[in-house]
């Protein structure tokens, strides 16, 4: 059990993030696991590396939430892959996580700049 | 938890096992496109996607909570519950499904005789067309009538007529008795149905002098050993070859029965005396009315042709109209209120159940709110208690609805026993596909009503208040007690309703009980006979063909006496003619009087145990040459020659314009109830076979013992007389009698066992409300004591409440019952619909029953001992 403990504190760090990566993927159309992982490694210039213990529970909690809808489709390789689509909710939740996202940079921006101010006085 | 997992659908576990067997595929190949060796690609690849059980595993977490896992996990909850009371439990069952069972025992019969599509191609579009007039609203048609209907209307596809016909089956093993239909050419075209060997007659087979043709039903196909060959052959039926040119299919029926063989009528026109256009014996029309053409539209039309006929035929036609009814209608128009008064009767016990159990559910709800309260602190969202609660009741109500079937199982066997004979598709109720998804819809629903009440009430607005509360104290919130009395009040106000429609059908049972038919239908037999015409051409043959038989028959050991007559009381038939009283006014056709009237054997008052009111029966000097004689009843002796001795006047059959011999007057005799029990007495008079023989006739034997100990013997008298002769339709005069009375004892019956399930139903309920209300008080009424209130006080107080309830709900039914038995008015007879002895009587008989469930609880209130119950708080 201990891994598992390991993998769930990472899911709890991420969490919020983790969706809005996911979201802001499938902004680009349908996709696979494997290729949401890869478009957010690709994306954030081999940064971020999401590992599967975070990404597939996470996929799986979206489509609950109906955020997104999984379909299974012949994928490029020719075989039948589970494809996530964004859903209408989906756009909104992404719409939202983004300005959170968003409010909670600048938050964390100010904090960080303000450090900054007081070294300089 | 972990045996939650076992639960999950084996389709998503299968799933994500594919979905992550591909993304580790996709990482080797992409590895691979990089350049990487195949082996080294796997390795990394693994090593980078960790451990997948482990993935798998925390993905399946997500799962946890979906509806499905949930739903199981309440329903073990619920059954866990359930087994804990296993005495509370029993009693929701038990009520919920006799309530279920009731319904679907009902259901079942409706669903048979008046859902079922009949099997013709688009039913709701055929009608049935018959005559009528002023005295005789209901009239079979005469075939010129209805060949000029054919030519003159535009609101039918086709119009095809049709009369009964019985043939003996000869050649083939025991002479056979075949009930068969004379039918146009085009009565299967019209109704759609397709004969499935063979071929449909042809419109030139419909002539006099085509060669003789049928179409067998499948049924007798299959007794003449299912011969494909048959088809082509001939058989010999009263004495015709004819050929069988196809076969019916396995579920055809038509218009009250099975025909076994069908007959093409243009060449049985004397049969039906069809030549005659003022003559209507036996033939009616069905019709498929044109798409879209409305009902009102083809009644309109035919109105209009009746009118033509009238001014072109004045002597046969003035006075009469067209009536046209839906198949469907004219099929089920007598049973369908019976059955739909049975349906609600059913419907409120079903109600009353409902009330019963949510009554029980709340009282429970009250020791089971600490335990929700606990869930809820522990996180359960308002929604998911109700949803848990929910399909713990889904649960009762779908274990009562098990058990509901159980009984209607074996419930409709016994309804079949008591639901009248002659209603059609009898033979096609079972409990089927349609019945059983009845059943599964109404425990849901009811699921659904006692649980809404008592799973709302469990949510409202406590949340977490109720820990750190003591079950006793004040005792349950007055809104909840509220909304028990209203459930109360609601169960007594349906089962008054009950009540009023249970006693209203017994008291027209018992009226029709009073009537006396006319004769003494004990210990006779009835059975037809049906000479065959080639054989028994000279009706003098056919005469002494009979009396030989009736000499034979007396001659039974164990035989009073024997009689023949056409046609036989109560049989659903009847022969009417127009007739000329000697010195009455002149009357327009349609406009003459009118009357029953019967062929009988000197022996038949004597075997009906009929009673000579004036004059003399026909005896043996009535011959077929003396003077012509007949013998009336007494209401049409009042009626026509009111204050006079009626006995040596004369009067004679037909109409004026067309009138035949005089007949004298020797008898009159008391009347009988030709068509059942609640029918107005009419007009009756009886001729002599002696001077009219006939060949259709039916034997009725009065015993000294059980008349069917003797059908063998007469059997054998009937063979030694003409082996090739069959007879048929054995049945005793009171299976007669009772079959007439069917639709009443049937609502009397069961709404009579309907309405006391509801009145012991509801007396459980005030006595569970009031009971409960007493243990809920029982502090208060031990402070009360102790304070010097008199027992008689604390009596006073709970029977008090006891009886606003009461009384609040017999007003409600009382009001609901006057406003609704009108509906029932079609089922009553000699009784109105608000009649107020009834209602009164119903009133006092709750208003008891009430008191009894009262003073139980109400008397356990006075015996509180002060200082235990004060000890206790």
């Amino acid at each position: 059990m201990h891994r598992k403990d390991r993998y769930q504190n990472r899911i709890e760090l991420l969490q919020g993030t983790l969706d809005l990566l996911v979201l802001q993927t499938l902004l680009w159309g349908p996709e696979h696991g494997y290729g949401i992982g890869r478009a957010i490694r690709n994306m954030s210039s081999e940064t971020l590396r999401v590992d599967r213990g975070s990404l597939y529970p996470a996929l799986h909690r979206l489509e609950r939430e109906r955020w997104v809808v999984g379909e299974w489709k012949i994928s490029e390789n020719g075989q039948r892959a589970k494809f996530y689509r964004l859903t209408a909710r989906g756009k909104k939740q992404l719409a939202s996580e983004r300005s959170r996202w968003a409010n909670l940079t600048e938050a964390i921006a100010g904090v960080l700049n303000s450090v900054r101010g007081e070294d300089k006085a | 938890m972990r045996f939650l997992r076992l639960w999950h659908p084996p389709r998503a576990e299968e799933n994500l096992e594919k979905e992550l067997q591909f993304d580790l595929e996709m990482a080797v190949q992409d590895r691979m496109a990089r350049g990487e060796p195949p082996e080294k690609a796997r390795q990394s690849a693994l090593l980078e996607f960790g451990n997948v059980a482990l993935v798998k595993e925390v993905t399946r977490d997500v799962w946890g909570s979906q509806w499905l896992a949930a739903f199981v996990q309440d329903a073990r909850y619920g059954l866990r519950m359930m087994t804990k009371k296993p005495g509370f439990t029993a009693i929701i069952v038990l009520t919920l499904a006799l309530g279920i069972g009731a319904n679907t025992a009902i259901f079942s019969i409706v669903n048979g005789v008046l859902l079922r599509p009949l099997p013709y191609r688009d039913p709701s579009r055929l009608v049935i067309l018959s005559e009528g007039t002023k005295q005789q609203p209901d009239m079979s048609v005469s075939f010129p009538n209805f060949r000029d209907w054919k030519v003159q209307s535009r609101s039918f596809e086709q119009l095809a007529a049709f009369g009964p016909a019985v043939f003996n089956l000869t050649g083939r093993g025991r002479a056979e008795r075949i009930q068969g239909r004379d039918v146009s050419s085009d009565l299967l075209a019209t109704l759609g149905v397709r004969p499935i060997r063979g071929r449909d007659f042809r419109p030139e087979e419909d002539q006099a002098g085509a060669p003789p043709v049928v179409i067998l039903s499948y049924g007798l196909w299959q007794r003449l050993d299912g011969d494909e060959q048959l088809v082509g052959q001939t058989l010999t039926l009263s004495g015709t070859r004819c050929t069988v040119v196809g076969v019916l299919p396995p579920d055809f029926r038509f218009y009250y029965g099975q025909p076994e063989m069908l007959f093409p009528l243009g060449q049985a026109m004397d049969r039906h005396q069809a030549t005659q256009r003022d003559n209507h014996s036996s033939l009616y029309v069905v019709g498929r009315l044109r798409p879209e053409v409305p009902l009102e539209q083809a009644r309109g039309e035919m109105n209009a042709i009746a009118r033509r006929l009238e001014l072109a035929y004045p002597e046969t036609n003035s006075g009469h109209h067209i009536t046209v009814t839906t198949f469907h209608q004219d099929l089920f128009g007598d049973i369908q209120p019976v059955l739909l008064v049975l349906l609600a009767g059913a419907g409120f016990v079903l109600l009353i159940a409902c009330a019963n159990v949510a009554n029980l559910l709340l009282a429970l709800a009250t020791s089971r709110e600490k335990e929700i309260s606990l869930r809820q602190a522990l996180g359960a969202s308002p929604g998911r208690i109700f949803l848990q609660l929910l399909t713990e009741f889904m649960l009762l109500g779908m274990v009562g609805g098990g058990c509901g079937i159980l009984i209607a199982s074996w419930g409709v066997d016994s309804l079949l026993a008591l639901v009248p004979r002659g209603v059609p598709r009898l033979n096609e109720i079972r409990l089927d596909a349609v019945v059983f998804g009845f059943a599964l819809v109404i425990s849901l629903m009811t699921s659904l009503f006692f649980g809404l009440a008592p799973a709302w009430e469990a949510l409202r607005g406590r949340f977490g208040s109720r820990l750190n509360e003591t079950s006793r104290g004040l005792g349950e919130s007055r809104r909840k007690r509220r909304l028990r009395s209203a459930l109360v009040v609601t169960e007594v106000a349906l089962a008054v309703l009950l009540m009023i429609g249970a006693g209203l059908s017994a008291r027209s049972f018992l009226r029709l009980l009073t009537v006396r038919p006319g004769f003494d239908p004990k210990n006779v037999l009835a059975l037809q006979i049906l000479l065959e015409d080639k054989k028994y051409n000279d009706p003098a043959q056919a005469e002494s063909f009979f009396r030989q038989l009736v000499d034979g028959v007396e001659a039974i050991p164990g035989v009073q006496s024997a009689a023949t007559a056409t046609p036989l009381v109560l049989s659903g038939q009847g022969w009417q003619t127009d007739f000329v009283v000697e010195g009455w006014p002149v009357h327009q056709r349609g406009e003459s009087p009118h009357s029953d009237y019967y062929m009988i054997d000197p022996g038949y008052f004597r075997t009906m145990a009929m009673s000579l009111i004036q004059g003399r029966v026909f005896d043996e000097s009535d011959r077929i040459d003396s003077q012509m004689v007949v013998i009336i009843n007494q209401t049409m002796a009042e009626r026509f020659w009111p204050g006079t001795d009626p006995v040596g006047k004369r009067m004679s059959l037909g109409s004026t314009d067309n009138m035949n011999p005089w007949l004298k007057i020797v008898g009159v005799v008391s009347d009988v109830k030709q068509y059942g029990l609640d029918r107005d007495t009419k007009t009756q008079f009886y001729l002599p076979f002696r001077q009219r023989p006939l060949r259709y006739r039916t034997l009725l034997v009065r015993t000294k013992g059980e008349p069917t100990s003797l059908i063998g013997a007469i059997q054998s008298k009937v063979d030694k007389l003409d082996e090739d002769q069959p007879f048929f339709n054995i049945r005793t005069l009171e299976t007669l009698l009772s079959d007439t009375m069917a639709p009443r004892s049937t609502a009397f019956v069961l709404l009579g066992l309907f309405s006391s399930l509801a009145l012991s139903l509801a007396a459980v309920g005030i006595y569970g409300v009031l009971s409960y209300t007493v243990s809920q008080r029982t502090g208060e009424f031990g402070l009360r004591i102790a304070l010097g209130a008199q027992r008689q006080d604390i009596l006073r107080l709970v029977l008090g409440e006891g009886w606003l309830l009461t009384l609040a709900g017999v007003i409600a039914g009382l009001l609901g019952a006057f406003f609704l038995t009108r509906f029932m008015s079609s089922v009553l007879y000699g009784v109105a619909p608000t009649d107020l002895d009834t209602f009164v009587g119903v009133g006092l008989v709750l208003g008891c029953v009430a008191l009894f469930a009262c003073y139980v609880p109400a008397r356990r209130a006075t015996r509180i001992d002060p200082t235990v119950a004060l000890r206790n708080e």
